[in-house]
C-alpha cells in the first residue's frame, strides 16, 4: 500500500513538468476544432446576409452618387480582437527559423478581417442604413506587456465607415 | 465635475455631410483615451489564447474606449460651436506595456441645409 501511495505522489510530482506539453497538445487539437467552428459560423452568417440583401453593402469608395443622393449619414465602427493559439504560435516560431509564409498566423488574421467586415455589414443593416461608404480597415498589436512574461498575443482589427441612407 | 452628457452631432469619415453644405471650417478636433487592460480580463484572455480565436474581453474593452475617444472629439467640436465633424480618422497605438491609446480626429465644420 505504501508503495502505491508513493508511486502516486511521484506521478503527481512529475505532472507539472508535463503540463506545458499537455496544454500545447490540447491547444493543437481543441484549438483547431474551435477555430474551424468559428470559420464555419462566419461563413454561414455571410451567406445568410447575402441571401437576405442580395448585395454587399460595404464599399471603400467615397463617391456615393452610384445609388442616388443620400439623405442621412453617420459614422459606424466595429472591432474584433483575435489571437493565435499556443499551437499556432509554436508553429509560427518554427516557421520563423526557415522563413516563408506563416500560414497559422495568416489564417487567424484573415478570420479577424472577414469577421470585422461581416460585423460592420450586420451592424449597418440592423440600424437601417443602405450602404457603408469609405470603409477603412486597420489593425494594431495590443499585448506584450513590457517587462512581464506575457503569454497572450492579441491583434485588434477595426473597421469604420460612413453609413448612408438613400 | 459634472457627468458628461453624450454629444450627438453629425459625424462622417467622408468630406461631406448628406443633404447639407459646409459653410465654415473650425479646424481640427481630437479626442483620445489611454486604456489599460485589467488583470481579470488578462487572465480570461490568457486562457482563451490557448485555443486562439476571438478574445472577447479585449474586443469589448477597446470598443468602449474607442466610443469614448469619439465622444471626446464630438464634445471638442461642440465646444467650438460646430454642428458636424467630417473626415474622421481613427488611430490606435500600443503606447506602453498592456496599454493602448485610442485616438480619433477630424475637421469640425458648420453645415447648413
Amino acid at each position: 500500500m505504501a508503495e502505491s501511495a508513493e508511486s502516486i505522489i511521484a506521478l503527481l510530482s512529475i505532472l507539472p513538468s508535463f503540463l506545458p506539453i499537455i496544454l500545447i497538445l490540447f491547444s493543437a487539437v481543441y484549438g483547431t476544432i474551435y477555430q474551424n467552428g468559428l470559420e464555419k459560423k462566419r461563413l454561414r452568417r455571410e451567406m445568410e446576409f447575402f441571401n437576405k440583401y442580395g448585395k454587399d453593402n460595404l464599399m471603400t469608395l467615397e463617391n456615393h452618387g452610384l445609388s442616388g443622393k443620400p439623405v442621412a449619414m453617420n459614422l459606424v465602427f466595429t472591432n474584433v480582437t483575435v489571437g493565435p493559439s499556443w499551437w499556432q504560435l509554436f508553429i509560427g516560431w518554427l516557421k520563423g527559423i526557415f522563413g516563408g509564409e506563416i500560414q497559422s498566423y495568416s489564417r487567424v488574421l484573415n478570420y479577424g478581417r472577414m469577421e470585422v467586415l461581416q460585423r460592420l455589414r450586420e451592424k449597418a443593416a440592423q440600424e437601417g442604413w443602405d450602404q457603408v461608404i469609405n470603409v477603412r480597415l486597420e489593425s494594431v498589436v495590443i499585448s506584450k506587456s513590457a517587462g512581464r512574461n506575457d503569454k497572450t498575443s492579441a491583434i485588434e482589427i477595426y473597421a469604420y465607415g460612413t453609413a448612408v441612407k438613400y | 465635475m459634472q457627468p458628461q452628457q453624450p454629444v450627438q452631432i453629425a459625424v462622417s469619415n467622408t468630406e461631406t455631410i448628406a443633404g447639407a453644405t459646409i459653410v465654415q471650417s473650425l479646424g481640427l478636433v481630437t479626442g483620445s483615451t489611454v486604456r489599460a487592460k485589467n488583470i481579470g480580463k488578462d487572465i480570461l484572455a490568457g486562457l482563451k489564447n490557448i485555443v486562439g480565436g476571438e478574445l472577447g474581453t479585449y474586443t469589448q474593452l477597446l470598443n468602449e474606449a474607442r466610443n469614448q475617444a469619439l465622444q471626446r472629439m464630438m464634445a471638442d467640436a461642440q465646444a467650438r460651436g460646430a454642428n458636424a465633424v467630417v473626415n474622421v480618422r481613427f488611430a490606435t497605438s500600443a503606447v506602453a506595456g498592456g496599454a493602448a491609446e485610442l485616438f480619433a480626429y477630424g475637421t469640425a465644420v458648420i453645415v447648413q441645409g
